[in-house]
């Protein structure tokens, strides 16, 4: 025991480290910065654990990240909402590497309602 | 793996199965609580088992005490490789690449080979160190691994989601 002690806790160490400096948000997105899209929707993957859906903006189109079918369902976000065509403004977490993704804030629907899915980049 | 077709993981992905795990509200939630009551049992029961060999509350017997929770470990190791297996198949190509889950699978392979090899060979003098005496130095050592093994497992596990 005593032996292992060390390399045992030199692992544990090196593999949590990541976990507790991350959630899966704010590895991949950028928590101290917010950009806000507007533009029309182009393709939705209504899934577990993550619903992602694209927004056409000019030239641009984005990779938008968010949340469970269950928290989509509990704050109002119906597939009859988000579906191709709908005209949306985007705020959200950009992604760290410069990518066109964002981790998704606050989505306003042209003509519906306005959610917020998220509140921090945690 | 090159022994792996290269479309195998993306096939998987489309699947039906995959498909209607994804689609559903409930089933995603179902696996991954499930796979948090597995993981408590497995590593909760060798966890425990590992300390006693290790020479804690040594009144109780190693024997009667594999009996009670052995049962347990694969109750719960049934429970999660079948939950594990639906989750993986669920995003099959994401799951496949990503390092923290290859790493939590050859983790459990060690540790399975480690079990191994304290049930085949190290518990066979059992009766000599049953109650009161102290376990030899291979079981404590086989006990103290498979304690940093299994704690590594459940990081490794919880690090697939944090990680590309």
């Amino acid at each position: 025991m005593p032996r292992l002690a060390p390399p045992t806790l030199a692992l544990i160490a090196l593999m949590t480290l990541p976990a507790l400096a991350h959630h899966t948000y704010v590895t991949k997105y950028d928590a101290s910065r917010t950009v806000r899209i507007s533009g029309v929707v182009t393709s939705v993957s209504f899934v577990n654990p993550h619903i992602f859906f694209s927004v056409q903006a000019g030239n641009t189109t984005w990779l938008v990240e968010t949340e469970s079918l269950s928290m989509a369902s509990a704050k109002g976000l119906t597939q009859a909402l988000l579906k191709d065509g709908a005209k949306v403004t985007v705020t959200g977490w950009p992604a760290r590497d410069g990518s066109a993704q964002m981790g998704l804030n606050v989505i306003a629907i042209d003509g519906g309602p306005t959610i917020k899915m998220r509140g921090t980049a945690r | 793996m090159g022994l792996i077709p290269d479309d195998l993981w993306e096939n998987l992905a489309a699947s039906p199965l995959a498909a209607s795990i994804r689609a559903s509200i409930w089933i995603y939630p179902f696996l991954e609580t499930a796979h948090v009551i597995g993981l408590a049992l497995v590593v909760g029961s060798i966890v425990s088992f590992d300390l006693r060999v290790l020479g804690l509350n040594r009144d109780l017997s190693v024997r009667r005490l594999s009996r009670h929770l052995l049962p347990w470990v694969w109750t719960g190791f049934f429970i999660n490789a079948s939950t594990g297996v639906l989750l993986f198949v669920s995003d099959a190509a994401e799951f496949a690449a990503n390092r923290a889950l290859q790493v939590k699978l050859l983790l459990i392979l060690a540790a399975g080979l480690n079990a191994a090899l304290f049930q085949g060979r190290l518990i066979r003098s059992v009766e000599t160190w049953d109650t009161r005496e102290r376990a030899p130095a291979g079981a404590r050592a086989s006990a103290a691994l498979s304690i940093t093994l299994w704690l590594a497992i459940v990081v490794a596990g919880r690090t697939i989601a944090y990680i590309e």
